[in-house]
């Protein structure tokens, strides 16, 4: 593990139990991410893209290995501290904005913050404000989420995601919900902070947006791959559905 | 078009039966409301709007006298009286009186058996207009000095009794002691005035008239065509202008009372405890409405994208109301009956009840029945609520396209808490019905809680009457009384018996006048009052009353003897303030008149409450008591007390026995226990405690449902939101406040309102039920902590769910 590395995975698992089923949704993952490093994860639905990043964002704890944020590990600390550590550390981008209906654009920002303990009425202003007008959100201050564009919301959110000064922005799908023209607005702003210093890790199955990222991780079945390996097994599981699609059909014939 | 809302009602019928939960937790709250709702009405009804059972009963007036001085404004009219009356007034024809007693039947083959009955003029019945239904009813003629002796009988005493054996007209039997011949049965449900059920004529000649001296009458009669209330009242106010100056301050009254018969029979108590009881009960309604309004709100919110996607593939907005309509119907065709049938019994419970209560209202008040027409308004109510809860969600989706419906179905992280108003209603009309409970059941405690100053409990107590017939003198009631003590004192196993005319916290002491030899004697209308009892000499022994100074009665005072008294310590206080009052004489009754015997105190005891309605109503608790001995003044109606060690109904038949080895013609009623009188004065108190305590603990129960409801639909429909507030690093603690925020908000301003309410309440009982302080702290106090512990139970369930809710949730996009 090298001296600069902010997030270091070590055979990360995480097993799901469901209704008796279990579900391998990561099976030993080994990451390390840099300081000031841009990373896309990418592969196909279901690979376990999110639950990677829901572990990352200590909004969900691995059933199996070592997770190192900031040189602590954190895989297995309670909740009020994750909740702590995720205030301060992680700043999230959803796909879906998540903003809060009832609060104002303002309010919505300054949510974070309200979380910390010691920060002064009008410490949080002025971080609130500065976070806007990163995001070029600060003529918006008293709308209401309802009343913003999708790109807009989006917009607010990350600058809810980045009032905090976090370790760390996380990043599920950002452009999932906006169209292509928001979606490129959103990557820009992204590409931005990152080259203002931010460590930024980003959930993405659009090649395209992967590209914006200086490294790019490709995932599948749980499990970290290069990104020949993904499109060989990717042939391979589309040979397989070929199959599968034609074998009913000739029983039937058969019948 | 029918066809479509049959199809609709299938539809909610359906989606009813999907969420059963949902389904009879709205049913049952607008049940439970409804059902309150009839009850209370269906009370009123009886009490209230019904009129008396007879032909043209708006035409019945009834008449008594008041005075500007008289505390009561109901006096009865003077024998004497009622004969100038009914000679000179013109208004009402007929014109009738008559006074109630209860009536001893016996001399045939069954067992001598006191039935309550009334001595009554021929007349009434012809107001009435009611005929015999055998036989005749009374006539002027068997009023008429010398005429043979009748008794006409009562439909269910005539099947009790004589089996419907129709021979028994015409038949001679002895009533009160006296022999008279049957002449009559009058029809099924006929009972008058209140559930009497046997009538002797009222003795009209001048003999009995001078004789009856100091009897009063109820004078009531029929309106004559072309008059009004109006003229009626001011001829009679005229013709007792006129009595007062024959008969200067022994009239009773200076001016006339005319009144619907139907008013006879409310006090404006009983006015004020129904208008109270409406309000509540109104109140209660009002938050089961609400709740179910909630209930469907919440419903229809959670279906909201639902209803989007049936609008975006084609249905007209006409439809989707109608489903909502659907809903409503169904759901008021399934509470009305439910809330009939609870009305129905507990209005059937009631009335009973009340029946047993010894000024019990007239029998035709206490018939339980709901009009077809309430029954027609709960229903209307029921989808009334049903279609405002479901407006509002059908409102919202009228105005929006289906798109945006979709958007906001998927989107919003924070619905509108449409619910939460409600919730502050709820709260603050159950705080107010519970604190209008607190106060009343406070003063149904707090008159259990009187120090009779005399043993009440086990007990056995009974009632007899010797008829002049039998017991034509006094000797001859002396005797029977000294038959009494003997075969009750040999009932094996019994503490003790005594004989009384009044029970202590009983209902039949006589309010006296009483004056010492030596004060200036007073206007009557202002002499000081005590409650005047005869009793035998085991009396103070049996009752644990204790012998303060000189003696209790004994075999010393005869019936020839120094007529004697023994006095309360209040009594000896009021007239001899610091000084020995034995040996001091005093008069009883008409204290202005010279000639009246003066009694000599020979004791002096602890002071007894004697009458627990006096406690129950206000007037005369701390009234004194003067007893004189049942030798020197043998009563005709008598109580028998019976101490027992233990249940003293087991005692009942060896009472009765007793009493039949005395004299096998004289029925002894009102066998009950003491304590059994003194719970039934308390009988307004205690039901209207009851209905308001039921009222408070549903409109919580049903406050605390609708707390817990919206908070959690809230919470549900907030889980992502809550997911999102932890990703963003809240602790338990940001969650908490953010949930229990909310309900403490809506719990605190409701409380605020239901306060001001709630003085309004205790203001109104206040003034209705004595003993109810409408600002008491420890009620108001009490309410208060006990809404509050409750509504953050309520809220608890909520909040654990809240925090509960992983902060994964923020990356769910469903
Ligand atoms: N809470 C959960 N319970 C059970 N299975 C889950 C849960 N979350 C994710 N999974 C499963 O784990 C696998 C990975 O899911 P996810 O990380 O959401 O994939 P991706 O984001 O790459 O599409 C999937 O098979 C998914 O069904
Ligand atoms: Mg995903």
């Amino acid at each position: 593990m090298s001296q600069e590395s902010l997030i270091h995975l070590d055979g990360i698992q995480k097993v799901f139990y469901t209704d008796e089923v279990e579900t391998h949704a990561l099976s030993g993952v080994h990451v390390d991410i840099a300081r000031g490093e841009y990373v896309s994860i990418s592969g196909p639905s279901g690979c376990g893209k999110s639950t990677l990043l829901a572990i990352l964002g200590l909004l969900d704890s691995p059933t199996g290995g070592t997770y190192t944020l900031n040189g602590r590990p954190v895989q297995s600390i309670d909740a009020n501290e994750r909740a702590r550590i995720r205030n301060r550390e992680i700043g999230f981008i959803f796909q879906a904005f998540n903003l809060i209906g009832d609060l104002s654009v303002f309010e919505n920002v300054e949510l974070p913050l309200t979380y910390r303990d010691g920060l002064g009425k009008a410490e949080r202003r002025e971080m609130t404000q500065a976070a806007l007008e990163r995001v070029g959100m600060a003529h918006r201050l008293k709308h209401h989420p309802a009343q913003l564009s999708g790109g807009q919301q989006q917009r607010v959110a990350v600058a809810r995601a980045l009032v905090g000064k976090p370790s760390v922005l996380l990043a599920d799908e950002p452009t999932g919900n906006l169209d292509s023209k928001n979606g490129e607005a959103v990557m820009g702003l992204l590409d931005e902070l990152h080259k203002a210093g931010s460590t930024i890790v980003m959930v993405t199955h659009d090649p395209r947006y992967a590209d914006f990222a200086q490294r790019k991780i490709f995932m599948f079945d749980g499990r970290v791959v290069d990104e020949e390996t993904l499109h060989r097994l990717r042939r391979e599981e589309d040979a397989r559905m070929r199959e599968l699609a034609r074998r009913p059909a000739a029983a039937s014939a058969g019948a | 078009m029918l066809a479509a809302f049959v199809h609709d009602l299938r539809s909610a019928a359906r989606g009813m039966l999907r969420a059963p939960g949902f389904a009879l937790t709205a049913v049952l709250m607008l049940a439970a409301g409804l059902g309150a709702c009839l009850y209370v009405y269906g009370v009123i009804q009886s009490f209230l709007v019904r009129d008396l059972p007879f032909a043209d009963p708006a035409r019945l007036l009834h008449v008594e006298l008041t005075s500007a001085s008289a505390a009561d404004n109901g006096v009865e009219v003077r024998l004497r009286d009622f004969a100038t009356l009914e000679r000179e007034q013109t208004m009402l024809a007929p014109i009738a009186a008559f006074y109630q007693g209860t009536v001893n039947l016996s001399g045939d083959a069954a067992r001598a058996e006191r039935f309550d009955g009334a001595y009554i003029g021929a007349a009434a019945f012809e107001a009435l207009r009611t005929p015999a239904a055998l036989g005749r009813a009374l006539a002027p003629a068997d009023e008429a000095p010398g005429a043979p002796p009748v008794v006409l009988l009562g439909w269910d005493l005539w099947q009790q009794r004589y089996g419907g054996d129709p021979s028994v007209l015409g038949r001679t039997i002895r009533a009160n002691g006296r022999a008279a011949t049957v002449v009559g049965v009058m029809p099924q449900g006929f009972r008058f005035p209140l559930a009497e059920q046997v009538w002797l004529p009222l003795a009209r000649d001048t003999e009995t008239i001078a004789r009856m001296q100091g009897t009063t009458v109820e004078v009531f009669g029929r309106l004559r065509e072309g008059a009004d209330l109006a003229a009626a009242q001011a001829e009679m106010d005229a013709l007792v202008a006129r009595l007062n100056e024959a008969h200067p301050g022994d009239v009773g009254g200076d001016r006339a009372v005319v009144k619907r018969y139907r008013e006879e029979f409310l006090g404006t108590s009983t006015r004020q405890i129904l208008a109270t009881m409406a309000a509540a009960v109104l109140l209660v309604l009002l938050i089961a409405c609400a709740n179910v309004a909630n209930l469907l709100l919440v419903r229809a919110a959670r279906r909201a994208r639902d209803t989007a996607v049936r609008s975006a593939i084609g249905a007209s907005r006409g439809r989707l109301v109608a489903g909502l309509v659907a809903e409503s119907v169904l759901l008021a065709l399934l509470a009305v009956p439910i809330a009939v049938a609870g009305a129905h019994w507990a209005g059937t419970a009631t009335m009973a009840s009340m029946r047993t209560n010894p000024d019990a209202p007239p029998l035709w008040m206490t018939e339980w029945s709901l009009a077809p027409g309430f029954i027609a308004l709960a229903f209307a109510l029921a989808l009334a609520t049903g279609m405002l809860a479901g407006v509002l969600p059908a409102w919202r989706l009228w105005r929006s396209s289906a798109a945006q419906v979709i958007r906001e179905a998927g989107n919003a992280l924070s619905p509108r808490g449409a619910g939460r108003a409600l919730v502050v209603a709820e709260v603050a009309m159950s705080l107010a019905l519970l604190v209008a409970a607190g106060l009343v059941v406070r003063a149904v405690l707090d008159v259990g809680a009187i120090d009779p100053g005399a043993r009440t409990e086990r007990m056995l107590t009974a009632r007899i009457g010797a008829f002049e017939g039998a017991y034509p003198d006094d000797a001859a009631v002396r005797g029977l009384h000294a038959r009494l003590q003997e075969e009750l004192r040999a009932i094996p196993g019994a503490e003790g018996a005594a004989l009384t005319t009044a029970l202590p916290m009983g209902t039949s002491a006589a309010v006296t006048a009483v004056v010492a030899e030596g004060e200036a004697v007073p206007d009557p209308q202002h002499a000081p009052l005590a409650f005047q009892v005869d009793v035998d000499g085991g009396y103070f022994d049996l009752f644990a009353v204790p012998v303060l100074a000189g003696r209790g009665f004994d075999a010393r005072d005869g019936a020839d003897t120094l007529p004697v008294v023994v006095v309360s310590r209040a009594l000896a206080e009021r007239h001899w303030p610091g000084q020995d009052p034995l040996g001091r004489r005093i008069r009883i009754g008409r204290v202005d008149d010279a000639s009246a015997p003066l009694y000599t105190v020979v004791g002096v005891v602890g002071d007894v409450v004697q009458n627990a309605s006096a406690v129950v109503h206000g007037w005369g608790v701390a009234w004194p008591n003067v007893y004189r001995p049942l030798t020197q003044s043998p009563a005709r109606f008598v109580s028998i007390a019976l101490a027992t060690p233990a249940a003293p109904e087991a005692f009942a038949e060896a009472l009765r026995a007793a009493v039949q080895r005395a004299d096998a013609d004289t029925p002894v009623y009102w066998v009950r226990s003491l304590r059994s009188w003194i719970d039934a004065a308390a009988t307004d108190h205690r039901l209207v405690g009851t209905i308001f305590g039921l009222f408070g603990a549903f409109s919580v129960l049903l406050a605390a449902t609708g707390l817990y409801a919206v908070l959690a639909y809230s919470v549900a429909q907030r889980t992502r939101e809550i997911g999102v507030r932890r990703a963003l690093g809240a602790a338990d603690r940001g969650i908490l406040r953010l949930v229990m925020g909310q309900g403490l908000r809506q719990i605190l301003l409701g409380l605020g309102i239901g306060l001001v309410l709630a003085v309004g309440f205790g203001a109104a009982l206040g003034g209705i039920l004595h003993g109810v302080s409408g600002a008491d702290p420890l009620v108001y106090g009490g309410a208060l902590v006990l809404f509050t512990t409750v509504a953050l139970v309520a809220c608890l369930a909520p909040a654990r769910r809240a925090l509960r809710v992983e902060p994964m949730q923020a990356l769910r996009y469903d």
